[in-house]
């Protein structure tokens, strides 16, 4: 579904160049939800701004269903396939009444108006924000507001949908809200998740983790795998859950626990067997 | 400098059809040297409430008392408070508007009237305390790292000298390398320079390293007040109001239904794996 070949990217030049992406090789498969983390800097939003033509390689190929992000003939078709959410709510917001919102992309799709009448509540029922078709964005929480931006990328019936640290400035509830909403269109539609995160507890149920340090993937693989790295993972100036890390010291002092530990209930279960 | 609220009641737009009750009675006394938390879900009164601290909100009902001074009196300087009660709002960064990083630092400081013999020392400290080496002075804020353009805000803050320090969501999107860098500073200023902290967050793991007392806040009251352990330790309770509680407490609570008769108000890493190592030793697993 997302795939990157030998994919550099370069912002400046001369003594002002900076590499912010180099030499990335990745396949996202269709129907998997793929977390991706690293420090700032790392070059995480530069390659997610690549799955949707934002920005385009410097060198190398970023392939979006097969279509190249350099053809410009592509442009509109590969936004259309892969939506993106951002981090702050405020900014994604453009009309004043929620259901004109969602009515947004469509629109400028050129999808027929009945269509769009068909498709916007369908969206916000997916996101489960029906109901607030009439209410002003700016009157909703940061989690409802995250979501009526996740139900605008919905209604142009998309197959991927990037998500760039979608929750970092919601409360807890609205964390929850987000992730659950974005969990259940993955397991549910099919839907290729590409999610950024700096929170390592939003990692935990990925099919596959990708760790960014200095423009490349440093590390890669199954959350489990990725998280029992502490010590790497601590190199690179990233966390890992409190959890994993309270098994790993358990570990160290000698109680016999997994070393593949994510979850509260897991090392509940792990010591209370 | 402890800082007061007397039922404090804010409304805003009042008299309006479309008058909203911020604050309801809210009773708070703050004393010198603490380090308090404030938690509670979006829309519950955390930002209203630091905004009484200083004055840059009065209340409709009710009084603020800062440092024995109504700050609703005459006779009370403002500036005078807002030079001791600093406050660091969300996302300062946001606010950087200076050619250097040094005239941004001492922007606050020259329009307070402090000598230009005085700002240079005061630049440096401020630099040094919140950990940004002393060659960045003359560089643009802007080319700095999200992290760095972060404590250059906060010095701003600190070179007013400062008793008391506000911070509303202090490490909202950094990475976890700029989180624990910005934390480790504002501990030392607490820590080696006594300043108070107030805290407001939505991070668990960052109020369970931070603080020692808790506030809770739903609806414009506050709920909850007690050590940042105890609070915690009422897993059910704040989970019910949409609030998180940190893993460590998670995982104890998980163990007492299991029957081990663990503590829960720990709060690190080390505090959960010492009472999870000698509860083992003490065999009262109750499986």
């Amino acid at each position: 579904m997302i795939s990157a070949r030998g994919l550099s990217h370069h912002y400046g030049s001369g003594d002002k160049r900076v590499e912010a992406l180099s030499d990335i090789n990745l396949t996202v498969e269709a129907g998997e939800f793929v977390a991706i983390i690293g420090p700032n800097g790392s070059g995480k939003s530069t390659l997610a701004k690549h799955m949707n033509a934002l920005l385009l390689p410097s060198e190398g190929v970023m392939e979006i269903k097969g279509m190249d992000t350099r053809d410009s003939t592509n442009l509109w078709e590969i936004r259309r396939v892969a939506g993106m959410v951002f981090q702050n709510p405020d900014n994604q917001m453009v009309a004043t009444m929620v259901e004109e919102d969602v009515a947004f992309g469509p629109e400028n799709l050129g999808i027929p108006a009945d269509e769009i009448r068909r498709r916007v509540p369908a969206a916000l029922t997916s996101v489960e924000m029906a109901g607030f078709e009439r209410h002003a964005p700016h009157h909703l929480s940061g989690g409802q507001k995250q979501r009526v931006a996740i139900a605008g990328i919905l209604a142009m019936q998309p197959e991927i949908i990037i998500l760039d640290e979608p929750t970092a400035m919601l409360d807890p509830a609205g964390r929850r809200e987000v992730l659950r909403t974005v969990e259940k269109l993955n397991r549910e539609r099919g839907m290729t998740v590409v999610h950024i995160t700096h929170f390592m507890d939003e990692v935990v149920h990925a099919d596959r983790v990708l760790v960014m340090n200095e423009g490349g993937v440093a590390l890669e693989g199954k959350p489990k795998d990725v998280f029992a790295r502490v010590q790497l993972l601590k190199d690179f100036g990233l966390d890992v859950p409190a959890v994993a890390e309270l098994a790993h010291e358990l570990r160290s002092h000698g109680v016999h626990v997994a070393d593949d530990i994510m979850t509260v209930d897991e090392l509940v279960d792990a010591l209370c067997p | 400098m402890p800082i007061e609220l007397h039922d404090v009641t804010h409304v805003y737009m009042p008299d309006t059809p479309h008058a909203v009750v911020a604050l309801a009675g809210v009773n708070l006394k703050i004393e010198d040297g603490e380090a308090l938390g404030i938690i509670g879900p979006t829309g519950s009164g955390k930002s209203t409430l630091v905004q009484h601290l200083n004055g840059l909100l009065k209340p409709t009902r009710g009084r603020v008392v800062v440092d024995g001074h109504n700050l609703a009196d005459k006779g009370t300087s403002l500036r005078a408070i807002r030079r001791k009660v600093g406050v660091i709002f969300q996302y300062p960064e946001h606010q950087l508007f200076e050619e250097t990083v040094a005239k941004d630092i001492a922007f606050g400081p020259l329009n307070t009237g402090v000598n230009s013999a005085e700002i240079g020392q005061r630049v440096q400290n401020a630099m040094a305390m919140v950990g940004l080496p002393p060659e960045l002075a003359d560089r643009s804020p802007f080319e700095l790292s999200g992290g760095q353009m972060r404590r250059v805000a906060i010095a701003g803050v600190l070179a007013m000298r400062p008793q008391v320090l506000v911070l509303d969501e202090p490490t909202a999107g950094l990475d976890p390398r700029g989180r624990n860098d910005i934390l480790k500073h504002i501990q030392e200023l607490h820590t080696q320079h006594g300043v108070t902290l107030i805290i407001v967050s939505h991070n668990m793991e960052d109020i369970a390293r931070m603080t020692k007392r808790l506030v809770v806040m739903e609806g414009g009251r506050i709920q909850m007040d007690g050590s940042t352990a105890q609070v915690f330790a009422e897993t059910e309770r704040l989970t019910e109001m949409g609030m998180g509680t940190p893993q460590v407490v998670m995982v104890m609570a998980g163990l007492r239904r299991r029957g081990y008769c663990v503590r829960l108000d720990v709060q690190t890493v080390a505090e959960a794996r010492d009472e999870i190592l000698s509860c083992l030793k003490r065999g009262q697993a109750g499986a």
